[in-house]
């Protein structure tokens, strides 16, 4: 199992502070031994502003050297797929074959839909044609495809990505998208506030749809570690809270269980060094991921370090199926 | 005068990747030696000069470089989305610490039209809308909304915002004056290509004065070859012009669909002429002795005040390449 970090790039007091500070947390990543550092892409969002995520794929790839960078997740809908499938083999270079590819249709947000002129109910499709041409374009010659969005003739990129393939992630809920990973032996990306109940069903379902779901799933967790989980449970509220309340005005969740704290605090990675240790044994044994990626619930560079230098140092060592820092 | 270095990724031999890294070197040793300025061109479903994403280039030169500002010329944008495009130039300046020069050309290889579904007739105006929604994004603080022929938007508010208060705009043109006019109105600065003779930038530059009242801003690509005689210059950079040309034409051998507009569609044909022309390349590039490329320099400079120009270093050989400059920054840069 691989241990990540997921970069959020948010934006507490001015926009270079944003990038600045995650990319000092990126490095520290790199330096402490984790393995994969993954992306959110967001749009419109003057609190999380990694809009282009790819230019911003293309500068970690520049700043760090063994780390892999993963995209969690490039929003298909809003890509022409011949230019995403040049910027994924150019990255992909620069990375020196570090990429992981998430991809996503993109959440319940109006605003997106409206200013990249896609319409809510044909995400899907459009997403799972952009997915489908885009790995043509990245590993043949001469692609030509008829969909109800896209038609190509007899396009051949260049350059070509290194991996061959590159590492595909899905980040979806739906049977439809869980049976295109199965098809096409992609992985998933499972996000922080989904149980483990919620993904052992979709991996049932990978599995049905003639997948092999064994480390298939890369599992995104929120994460504090404190002396007991009373109080971790108290520390981390607060960054629940301030996620939670940018999604309230959003007429697509209000009435959800997805603004219940208690959700996003039952299925975080929270308590005392052993307690954090025995979840992720559990996570581990209950859907077997291929990686565990944590969002430390730190309001601050300063404590986010600390949580990441925890993880390292009194959890790491104590996992089961993890590789050793050396 | 600026001095700045253009950036096609050629790809000569051996494994694209190290044709890629090989430019990103050149371009921090650019950095290392105090050039200005560098530009990144764009070019798809081209095996030989292997740049499809600048953006990526960009923003992996910004982790890079410590002072160097850095440029398109251009983004080919007509193939991009506004708001993604404004978002990317953004996000850019921010990695690069508002270092960020941002290039609109409008494209007119016949395999981009048609793969991005283009109609070749209509690049000008989309360029010229894209470039207009992406100025609002960018530069208003308040949400954009806009009406054009071939877009609409509603209330939009990129994110994040850019560092400079304002990125200098510079528009890709074959002289032509539509484009200039557009500029002038504007304000944005001029990308002149490799092939554009020095007359023809002067003719730009007295059109845009006439409606600015002010110079532009000349971004001016030009061949560079800089060797102990004459003869040897020429030597070296014949193959790789030559191949150069010959690739960009085979890249853009479809030919396209006629059209009803005969002048429209004559004029797009002199544009890519003059863009293939070899000969164009040689005639006004800085090729030579040091004191022969000197020259040519101070002639260009005495013509165009706001010059900021861009040397493509042209031989096949990368560690020649990164000896030019050097001979540039010892033997001839200090005489300017």
């Amino acid at each position: 199992m691989n241990i990540g970090l997921f970069a959020l790039f948010e934006n507490k007091i001015g926009h270079i502070d944003a990038f600045d500070s995650q990319f000092e947390l990126m490095l520290h990543a790199e330096q402490l031994g984790f393995d994969e550092m993954w992306m959110a892409e967001h749009h419109f969002n003057n609190r999380s502003i990694s809009s282009a995520l790819l230019p911003i794929m293309a500068y970690a790839a520049a700043k760090t050297s063994k780390i892999r960078l993963g995209s969690a997740a490039v929003l298909l809908p809003f890509y022409n797929p011949i230019r995403l499938a040049e910027d994924i083999a150019t990255i992909d270079l620069l990375s020196r074959g570090r990429l992981n590819l998430g991809i996503a249709k993109g959440g319940p947000f109006d605003e997106q839909f409206r200013n990249f002129g896609i319409m809510p109910d044909e995400s899907r499709t459009v997403s799972l044609e952009v997915a489908e041409i885009l790995e043509k374009l990245l590993y043949e010659e001469h692609v030509s495809y008829r969909g109800e969005r896209f038609n190509l003739e007899n396009v051949t990129l260049t350059p070509k990505p290194l991996q061959l393939p590159i590492p595909i992630y899905h980040a979806t809920h739906s049977d439809e998208g869980i049976a295109y990973a199965a098809r096409h032996n992609h992985k998933l990306l499972a996000a922080q506030p989904w149980s483990v109940e919620m993904i052992r069903r979709h991996l049932a379902y990978y599995e049905q749809c003639g997948g092999n779901s064994s480390k298939k799933v890369a599992v995104f967790k929120t994460f504090l570690v404190a002396k007991n989980r009373k109080e971790a449970r108290s520390e981390v509220l607060p960054s629940i809270e301030r996620f939670l309340s940018r999604m309230r005005d959003n007429p697509h969740i209000a009435h959800t269980d997805f603004l219940d704290p208690e959700r996003h605090l039952n299925n975080a990675i929270l308590g005392s060094v052993d307690e954090c240790v025995e979840a992720i044994e559990q996570l581990r044994e209950s859907v077997d991921p291929c990686s565990l990626v944590i969002k430390p619930a730190a309001m601050d560079n300063h404590r986010t370090r600390e949580l990441m230098e925890i993880f390292t140092r009194d959890i790491r060592p104590q996992l089961t199926d993890v590789k050793e820092i050396k | 005068m600026k001095i700045g270095l253009f950036c096609l990724t050629e790809h000569f031999g051996g494994s694209i990747q190290e044709s890629i890294m090989e430019q990103l070197r050149l371009v921090e040793l650019a950095d290392q030696l105090g050039f200005d300025e560098a530009w990144f061109g764009e070019h798809h479903f081209n095996g030989f000069s292997v740049i499809p994403d600048p953006a990526a280039m960009i923003a992996y030169s910004a982790a890079r470089t410590g002072c160097i500002r850095l440029g398109t010329a251009g983004f080919l944008t007509p193939f991009y989305h506004p708001v993604r495009l404004a978002e990317t130039i953004a996000v850019l300046d921010n990695l690069s610490d508002g270092r960020i020069n941002a290039g609109f050309a409008k494209g007119g290889f016949a395999p981009d039209t048609r793969h991005f579904s283009r109609n070749p007739e209509e690049l000008r105006t989309l360029m010229f809308e894209t470039v207009e929604v992406i100025d609002e994004l960018l530069h208003n603080p308040l949400p954009t909304s806009y009406e054009g022929k071939y877009m609409t938007f509603d209330n939009v508010q990129t994110q994040p915002k850019p560092l400079q208060k304002r990125i200098p705009f510079f528009i890709a043109t074959f002289a032509n004056p539509e484009t200039i006019r557009f500029a002038a109105r504007q304000g944005y600065g001029l990308l002149m290509s490799q092939g554009a003779s020095l007359n023809e930038c002067i003719e730009a530059q007295n059109l845009y004065h006439s409606i600015a009242g002010v110079n532009p801003e000349i971004v001016l690509m030009r061949v560079f070859c800089v060797a102990d005689s004459h003869d040897d210059a020429y030597r070296i950079a014949r193959p790789s012009i030559d191949h150069f040309v010959k690739s960009m034409r085979a890249a853009s051998s479809e030919i396209p669909a006629p059209k009803w507009n005969r002048e429209q569609y004559d004029a797009i044909l002199k544009e890519r002429e003059a863009f293939f022309d070899g000969q164009k390349f040689f005639d006004n590039g800085i090729i030579g002795t040091y004191r022969e490329c000197l020259n040519t320099i101070k002639i260009i400079q005495k013509e165009l005040p706001n010059i900021h120009l861009i040397l493509k270093p042209s031989s096949a050989d990368s560690s020649q390449n990164r000896m030019m400059l050097n001979v540039f920054n010892t033997h001839i840069r200090p005489h300017l």
